[in-house]
């Protein structure tokens, strides 16, 4: 599954760019401070990998988590995440940054 | 919190921007290029492109419901209309499961057909179906010593046997070189012990009878740029057992 997602992802990303295609949608931080950390039982029905990996994303603070996201599932780069937050490039690479490595000692 | 390893922290981060797209078109070509000549790179990689493919799978990131008519529309075969119409929820999952999944393998199939790049080939297997093994021994100047490949298209693994290489202070790096074309990676091998690996997804497609093998020297970690920079000593045909 994993390569599917991901060389479907990288496709569709690549083909959004050659069509100039960039998102521009204002990404508003604030607006997520709710706990979107899904239910314990929502966790036990899922996969356990993905319940680990919900469980650490969960544990990213929630501007952070919407960042990586975001990045993600719309293609967006360092430079356009800060544009649409509006957020000096600077301080978003180090949030993100400090937020990966947060996911990765989360999940090792 | 970070390892005490700064340039594992590096390589880490480096190799999450790459999964998670965050890299602009620069930094990224550059990223990709170390794919392919530094396993444990490509490994960290992997990894990361795993949490970020699950993340995919989390329901809580399913497409929009007003995709699916869309979806089902396009599709020949368009008979589960009736299972669309059904509010049950757990329904509702598996359809929109379905339909996610028979999206992504059409948008992955046209791409496919559409890229002028080769083609990344799926790793699926018949599992019915024992795959031959490939073999190949490389060889070259009676001093250079003796390296036994072998690859399991089933599994993907590449196990490397060395005997009598000595590269001193670089990196034996193993290419696979189809005809008519280019050399691909298949990544840095342990000049003293029998080691393997996975064969990079670039590069797995090339490996077959006929094809040729040879190993490079090359600086530690494996070349810089994705081919080979330093002098061939050993090469060998891929046979079929």
């Amino acid at each position: 599954m994993t390569w599917l997602i991901t060389l479907t992802r990288n496709r569709a990303v690549d083909r959004l760019r050659a069509g100039g295609k960039v998102t521009t949608t204002t990404i508003d931080l604030a607006d997520m401070v709710a706990d979107e950390r899904p239910l314990a039982s929502t966790l036990i029905e899922t996969g356990q990998d993905e319940a680990r990996l919900t469980h650490c994303v969960g544990m990213l603070e929630s501007g952070d988590a919407t960042l990586i996201r975001t990045a993600f599932f719309e293609g967006s780069t360092y430079a356009e995440l800060a544009s649409r937050a509006a957020i000096p490039l600077g301080t978003i690479k180090s949030r993100i940054r400090r937020a990966l490595m947060k996911l990765r000692d989360c999940l090792a | 919190m970070s390892t005490d390893d700064p340039r594992r922290d590096e390589d880490d981060l480096l190799a999450a921007e790459l999964a998670f797209g965050l890299l602009d078109a620069d930094e990224r070509q550059a990223a990709e290029a170390r794919l392919a000549g530094d396993a444990s790179f490509a490994a960290i990689h992997r990894r990361w492109e795993g949490y970020a493919a699950t993340m995919a799978e989390g329901r809580d990131e399913a497409p929009r419901p007003s995709i699916w008519p869309g979806i089902e529309a396009r599709l020949p075969a368009n008979d589960t209309a009736a299972a669309v119409a059904s509010r049950s929820s757990v329904r509702w999952w598996q359809t929109s499961t379905f339909a996610a999944l028979a999206a992504a393998v059409v948008l992955a199939v046209i791409g496919v057909q559409r890229s002028p790049l080769p083609a990344p080939t799926a790793p699926i297997i018949a599992s019915s179906q024992p795959v031959a093994p490939l073999v190949a021994v490389l060889t070259g100047a009676p001093e250079k010593g003796v390296v036994t490949v072998s690859y399991d298209p089933a599994t993907g693994r590449l196990t490397s046997a060395p005997i009598g290489i000595d590269v001193a202070g670089h990196s034996a790096e193993l290419w696979v070189i189809p005809a008519g074309q280019s050399p691909r990676s298949l990544g840095v091998i342990a000049a003293g012990t029998p080691g393997w690996t996975r064969a990079p997804a670039k590069a797995a497609p090339a490996l077959a009878a006929g094809a040729t093998l040879a190993i490079s020297v090359e600086p530690i970690g494996g070349s810089p740029t994705g081919l080979p920079t330093g002098p061939v000593i050993l090469t060998g045909k891929v046979s079929a057992v």
